[in-house]
């Protein structure tokens, strides 16, 4: 439904914009159409709501320099709900229908059920959100401008085992490949590289709101820290139980545990003292400024890194119509790898030939989760 | 840790049981196989996230305004929905696709007025207070939802005549 008023909106301003520029001499604005695939409904709906926020926000700003850079942007956000099947028939809509050279997207799974299309059909893919280790070079057309989670979760295991004396730790997360793939990183890097012990994973169904017996079950085996291979309201709602049944482990994650302030409510003062790694380094105080100034609350991670990804994107597309090429998902692409350093508000990422970065990882710990407060520990440079 | 899941067990099953019996008072007078049910139980709950969070009612307040409002909802459906189909003399094929239509009809309206993200309801405190007896662990929130829900079960086979059928 979103959807369909969406194309009718920029279908009505695509006439719009063709009337002025006859009337005045206008210099000429090139509208490029770029498409979104968000969990706006469903499980992950808290991601794609900041997500798709990160995005607007990037084109709003964009749009605004138009007269100068000669390009607009516009967004047709598809929802993925978080599952694959939707991302795929979205792709295809999105490619054959809309016709857009690039998609942005989120979420391991449905990212890598539209990599295949992107390759078969030559649209650049950008993921910016989901950190499965299994995205690595998953398909040529997909780029991932966040660093993926093998890297940070090595880094994390690190300072958890050697600064902060962990020796047990045990995994709750999806049963997808997000929760799946995490597990397997924690277990690779903790056990087998650090030589801690891995005293349980329990995975559960996406959609669950309850996670009470994998925890009773978790609790049994008492590890010095929960690893939480969760997303959305999952992260929130499994601190808020753990802690109930007296589980006293410290937690561990990524960037999902950066909420907005409504969601850290959930948790309550039970993500106080989380220990996360973001992908990139602390958030850029003008943008943070910005932020607040446009939606009345601070800006968590997934703002900043749509936001960038929107950039980067827009940086490709000024690149390719600059040397007068027609703007398709390959000469995108080719312009990517040519830009290849971004500088983004959530820190410098540099483009692996595969489509992966490398770039900072910050440790952080939640100060203050009810009042949105998040300190950085440390920043680790590539 | 076998007391442990006994008690989850019984606080996730206390919610199915009272909503099994109340499909159950639908499904034996009407005949009806109501799907749109599942959506009155979602209403209830989005009204007293309205009241308490939106309005800044009292929580108890808003529990006590919540139930009289999901009545009225289920009599809006029943008098616009399925009385005039059940007048025309549809068989049960309609009413239980009409139901979906209920059901999917109040989702997007849920969604319309409140959004798709999980919302978060501030109950009393002692919903958070905790006991232990040894490793097992009962939060306030568990031991009234299962009290509650034998407490409705018993009042409702209690009134209940008997029926034969």
């Amino acid at each position: 439904m979103l959807g369909i008023l969406t194309i009718a909106a920029v279908t009505v301003g695509c006439g719009q914009g063709s009337t002025q520029t006859g009337r005045e001499e206008q210099p000429k604005v090139n509208e490029i159409k770029i498409g979104t695939i968000l969990p706006l409904t469903g499980f992950a709906a808290e991601h794609g709501k900041d997500e798709q926020q990160g995005v607007d926000f990037a084109i709003e700003r964009i749009n605004a320099r138009a007269k100068e850079t000669g390009i607009k942007l516009v967004a047709v956000h598809e929802d993925s709900a978080g599952l694959p099947k939707n991302a795929v028939s979205a792709m295809q809509k999105l490619v054959q229908v809309d016709k857009v050279p690039v998609v942005l997207i989120g979420f391991s799974s449905p990212t890598l059920a539209a990599a295949p299309v992107a390759d078969a059909t030559k649209t650049l893919l950008v993921n910016a959100g989901a950190v499965s280790p299994r995205l690595a070079g998953a398909a040529q057309y997909l780029f991932n401008s966040i660093v993926l989670q093998d890297y940070e979760i090595g880094i994390l295991m690190d300072y958890a085992f050697k600064e902060l004396g962990i020796k047990t730790i045990a995994v709750i997360g999806q049963n997808n490949d997000l929760g799946l793939g995490l597990k397997d990183a924690v277990v690779r890097e903790f056990h087998d590289r650090l030589g801690g012990k891995v005293v349980a994973t329990e995975m559960y169904e996406v959609g669950a709101t309850d996670f009470r017996n994998q925890l009773s079950k978790i609790k049994q085996h008492n590890p010095d820290a929960i690893y939480l291979a969760s997303a959305g309201k999952d992260t929130a709602l499994i601190m808020k139980q753990a802690r109930e049944l007296k589980i006293n482990s410290q937690f561990l994650g990524y960037h999902a545990i950066e909420m907005p302030p409504d969601l850290m409510q959930l948790a309550g003062t039970a993500a106080n003292g989380a220990i996360y790694t973001t992908g990139h380094g602390e958030i850029k105080a003008d943008f943070v400024s910005e932020f607040e100034r446009r939606f009345g609350e601070k800006p968590v991670f997934t703002h900043a890194s749509y936001y960038d990804a929107t950039n980067f994107v827009f940086q490709a597309i000024q690149r390719v119509i600059t040397k007068g090429q027609p703007v398709t998902g390959e000469n995108l692409r080719q312009a990517m790898l040519e830009i290849r350093e971004f500088e983004g508000v959530a820190g410098k990422v540099r483009f692996r030939e595969n489509g992966t970065v490398e770039g900072p990882v910050a440790i952080k710990r939640v100060k203050d989760g009810p009042k949105g407060e998040f300190e950085t520990i440390r920043t680790i440079e590539p | 840790m076998l007391y442990q899941l006994i008690i989850n067990g019984l606080f996730l099953s206390a919610t199915y049981a009272l909503l099994a019996m109340a499909f159950n008072l639908i499904w034996s007078t009407t005949k009806i196989f109501d799907m749109g049910f599942g959506a009155l139980y979602a209403i209830t709950a989005f009204v007293i996230y309205a009241l308490t969070m939106q309005l800044g009612l009292p929580f108890w307040l808003a529990v006590a305004a919540a139930i009289p409002v999901s009545g009225l909802v289920g009599c809006i459906c029943y008098y616009l929905v399925y009385l005039p189909l059940i007048r025309k003399g549809s068989s049960e094929f309609v009413l239980i696709a009409s139901s979906l239509g209920i059901l999917v009809l109040t989702q997007n309206i849920i969604q319309l007025a409140i959004g798709s993200e999980a919302k978060f309801i501030r109950g009393p405190l002692l919903f958070n207070y905790s006991w232990a007896a040894g490793n097992t662990v009962i939060t306030g929130l568990q031991l009234l939802a299962i009290l509650l829900s034998l407490a409705c079960l018993s009042i409702t086979v209690l009134f209940l005549p008997n029926f034969d059928t």
